[in-house]
């Protein structure tokens, strides 16, 4: 059974990469607290978080290099982790690239398939294969230190690639680039991934660069995953604060459930105020809880103007900022709470507010998510 | 640092000391090779072409290198264990690899003659758990010389090799081992090239300094052991002559200048 | 994997050998030392001071003292033109300063058994053969080069920005010297003299050509007594030597560099 994912590419329903309850303590610290997850065929999947959130743990934990306290991961249905590293059959680019320093790029390359005892006109024909691939054809007889960042990194990604491994992991790998050549280096490795079809784990914690290039995104926090889905999912329904708060912005308002009926829940925030939203789940009258609003869903308009909907809060500017394409405001409610409203500057004769003044801020009855803390 | 002149007068001293009391009295003898007793070469022929210099010429080469690849077996697996153990255990190495080597040379070789003599803890442990059965020869002879100078140079190694493998990245060889190669094939193929700047520093070192030994060779070596800083001392002090040891000290000097530069320059390309 | 864990323990064999092999024969002379025995039996039958009593000898008494006039001095100067040499060196600008540094250093590359011969050669013409005088000389020239060595690094790790925050401030150069440079090298300047007394006391070979009857220090005698009849005094000076070592490292560690890193 395969469906096909944003890129069009085939990703297979049974799981490559099976990951149950892993745990990994060192005394009394616990870097990985029960991860399970399920890779597909053919996908692109994001590990994101924060550092020391496990992210790179799990990965270290994959290649064989961390030997996990308790779980099991399974590939292709075997064992991974009896397995030492070299007999894993994955590829994997590390963040400092590790090109052998006394090899040139051919020979860096030609490395995985020389210690296969692949015969010579083989390693050849790959060789050249991947370098054309990565588009570093001339640089074959170079060493690694006559090359710049960028090319380093596409003869790591072609090293780790050109054995046709099951599975490619890679540890930020472009954290050491400079902005612009991130950002083509990310399309690069899109088009690797539509061309050669490898299922990828992406360790980042830019999360950006995880909205753009995954299939699904496992967001990573204190050694636990808070949710995985895709990057919509994960932008328009957070389910946990932290997820709320780490994918893009999120403005948090805490409430008090005062009445639900069958599609809404009504609550009141500290100022008194009754907001509206969406149910979702079992919500009961009289709990507390957290509603997260994106800065770009909330509207500033005149005090006093008529609005269509039930959500909304009296407040003051208190910055403004100057985006190019949008305008940032920061404006603190009647009860001093801070919110954060990104407004896109589309129509001409929109109306632009000024530090101090008061005005009305809201938000559709769709656009604020009960978020667990 | 200092944008001032009047502190380049500081180095003065120095510099005076050296040129006088070094460069000029070593500059002079040396000259001696081709002036004494009488201008000319003939004391390099002499050496050379004499059997008994050139013997102890082609020994100190030979007793050098053995001591050089002794020390390169038996040190390398020490500097690899200071490089990866963890800061408890390296601390400890550096001590026991550190403390002889503050200790004097005169100590040390004298210890070695303590411990090798027939009558001595050596000898009394081999008789004891019954590898032999009388004495073995390990004082005044190239065992018991070899014995002696590889843990005199044994530091000389360690250190610069210690050095460089602690500067490898670890990443190297978790990659080759991700890549699909052995333990085995990831060291000889990737952590052994890269430790070799640290290999060939030492192990000149080792050799370039036993060349010129005196103590030991004197102290623990047998007739047939003779150095040629031995050879050196003798036509000084006991014949009293200063062409001859002038130019065994050329032969010398050239030697270690040449092995200097012929292993600088490999280490140079690969940068 | 188990082949890995097999070179494992190998590695761990032969550091522990190693270890022995380093420190064995040290503590065997200092055992000795102690020995009831007059020979170099090991281990010894019983346990006495003998050796350290034959020490009051005056043969003895006169060498150690004659190696101590020699390597207060010898320390001081090498440590003080080091320090010179370390302070010129260090301005950029400073002409040939590769070529002067090698020069400096130079000691350290020339075998000293032709340091030794010619040192004899010179002195003799000059008469300096076999006097004190000559014996400071030689020990300060072998110990510039490591006063120099340890100094300049001492001053590479002063921050450049200090002197010139100083001189923002106010300071004339010789008071930036003053309170801000010499006050982070004094531990090196420590370091380089306790080193250059280690040096010193422990120094033999050119010693052999420049001492003489009169001016001999206590390797000499020992070299001498080596090669004639050995008993546990020798094992006794040995100690004594080695003890001497150790303290000056113990010192170094504890107000040389080690400061420094405060």
């Amino acid at each position: 059974m395969t469906t096909l994912n944003s890129l069009n590419v085939s990703v297979s329903k049974v799981p490559l990469l099976s990951i149950a309850d892993l745990r990994k303590t060192y005394g009394a610290t616990t870097a990985i607290d029960n991860v399970s997850l399920d890779l597909h065929k053919g996908e692109f999947l994001t590990f994101l978080g924060p550092s020391g959130s496990g992210k790179t743990t799990v990965l270290m934990s994959i290649a064989g290099f961390v030997q996990p306290s308790s779980g099991s991961i399974v590939l292709s249905g075997k064992p991974l982790l009896p397995l030492a590293p070299h007999q894993r059959d994955i590829g994997m680019v590390f963040q400092s690239y590790a090109l052998f320093p006394h090899m040139t790029v051919a020979q860096n390359v030609a490395y995985p398939l020389t210690v296969r005892k692949t015969p010579k006109a083989e390693i050849e024909k790959k060789v050249k294969r991947m370098l054309d691939l990565v588009g570093l054809p001339q640089h074959a007889s170079r060493h690694p230190a006559q090359l710049s960042g960028g090319q380093q990194q596409r003869v790591a990604l072609a090293r780790a690639m050109v054995f046709e491994p099951r599975l490619l992991l890679m540890d930020e790998p472009l954290a050491a680039l400079d902005r612009k050549l991130r950002a083509h280096m990310q399309i690069e490795i899109r088009r690797l991934h539509r061309e050669l079809g490898v299922s990828i784990i992406y360790v980042t914690h830019d999360q950006e660069e995880a909205l753009v290039m995954s299939d699904r995104i496992a967001v990573f926090n204190q050694g636990r995953i808070e949710q995985i889905g895709s990057p919509c999912d994960l932008y328009e329904r957070p389910q946990t604060r932290f997820v709320a708060d780490f994918i893009g912005e999120s403005n948090f308002l805490d409430a008090i459930v005062r009445s639900k009926d069958k599609s809404s829940v009504r609550c009141t925030l500290s100022d008194g105020t009754t907001v509206a939203i969406r149910l979702t789940k079992k919500t009961n009258v009289g709990a507390a809880l957290t509603i997260a609003v994106r800065p770009e869903r909330v509207r500033l308009s005149e005090p006093g103007s008529s609005l269509q909907t039930e959500n909304v809060l009296k407040a003051t500017v208190t910055d403004v900022g100057y985006l190019g394409q949008s305008r940032k405001y920061v404006v603190k409610t009647s009860s001093g709470v801070e919110v954060v409203a990104l407004e896109q500057l589309a129509a001409l004769g929109q109306r632009t507010f000024r530090i101090g003044e008061n005005v009305q801020i809201s938000w559709g009855m769709e656009d604020g998510l009960e978020v667990q803390s | 640092m200092m944008e001032l002149k009047r502190s380049d007068w500081l180095g003065l001293p120095a510099i005076l000391l050296l040129l006088g009391i070094f460069v000029l009295p070593v500059s002079l003898f040396m000259l001696k090779s081709v002036t004494d007793p009488v201008v000319g070469i003939q004391n390099f022929a002499q050496v050379t072409k004499d059997s008994l210099y050139a013997k102890v010429l082609w020994n100190t080469v030979l007793i050098s290198g053995t001591t050089t690849l002794i020390t390169l077996v038996i040190g390398y697996p020490v500097a690899y264990t200071m490089a990866h153990a963890s800061g408890r255990l390296r601390r400890l190495l550096i001590f026991v690899v550190l403390i002889p080597f503050w200790t004097s040379l005169l100590v040390r070789t004298f210890s070695w003659m303590i411990l090798l003599q027939p009558k001595g803890v050596v000898n009394d442990i081999l008789i004891g758990i019954g590898l032999i059965h009388q004495p073995a020869e390990l004082i005044f002879n190239r065992t018991g010389l070899l014995i002696a100078m590889v843990q005199v140079q044994l530091p000389f190694l360690i250190f610069p090799l210690f050095s460089v493998m602690s500067k490898i990245d670890g990443a190297y060889v978790r990659a080759s081992a991700n890549l699909g190669a052995s333990p085995i094939t990831s060291f000889w193929r990737v952590y052994f090239p890269l430790s070799l700047p640290g290999v060939s520093t030492g192990a000149m070192l080792v050799f370039v300094t036993s060349l010129g030994y005196f103590v030991t060779p004197a102290l623990l070596g047998g007739l047939r052991d003779m150095m040629i800083a031995q050879l050196i001392e003798e036509q000084v002090a006991d014949v009293g002559t200063w062409g001859v040891p002038a130019a065994l000290s050329v032969i010398l000097l050239v030697g270690t200048a040449l092995l200097f530069t012929i292993v600088k320059r490999p280490n140079a390309r690969t940068r | 994997m188990p082949r890995h864990i097999l070179w494992g323990s190998l590695r761990g064999v032969i550091c522990v050998l190693v270890a022995v092999y380093m420190l064995i024969p040290l503590a065997i002379v200092v055992i000795i030392s102690f020995s009831s025995a007059p020979f170099l039996t090991f281990p010894p039958p019983g346990f006495s001071m003998q050796w350290y009593r034959a020490l009051r000898d005056p043969v003895w008494l006169q060498t150690l003292g004659t190696s101590a006039t020699v390597m207060l001095p010898a320390a001081a100067a090498a440590t003080a033109l080091g320090l010179g040499a370390a302070l010129a060196l260090e301005r950029p600008g400073f002409p040939a300063a590769p070529a002067i540094r090698a020069l400096l250093m130079s000691p350290l590359i020339i075998p000293v058994i032709i340091t030794g011969a010619a040192f004899y050669s010179v002195f003799k013409s000059i008469g300096l053969q076999g006097t004190v005088s000559g014996l400071i000389l030689a020990d300060t020239v072998l110990c510039v080069p490591y006063a120099l060595a340890t100094i300049s690094a001492s001053l590479q790790m002063v921050d450049p920005r200090m002197a010139k925050a100083s001189a923002s401030l106010g300071a004339k150069p010789m008071t930036t010297f003053r309170r801000v440079v010499l006050p982070s090298i004094s531990s090196g300047v420590l370091s380089s003299f306790l080193f250059a007394l280690v040096i010193s006391f422990d120094e033999l070979v050119v010693s052999l050509f420049v001492s003489g009857p009169e001016a001999r220090p206590v390797t000499v005698q020992m070299w001498s007594n080596i090669r004639g009849d050995v008993d546990p005094t020798i094992a006794a000076l040995a100690t004594v030597l080695f003890t001497f070592a150790l303290l000056m490292l113990l010192l170094e560690a504890l107000f040389g560099r080690g400061e420094a890193k405060k």
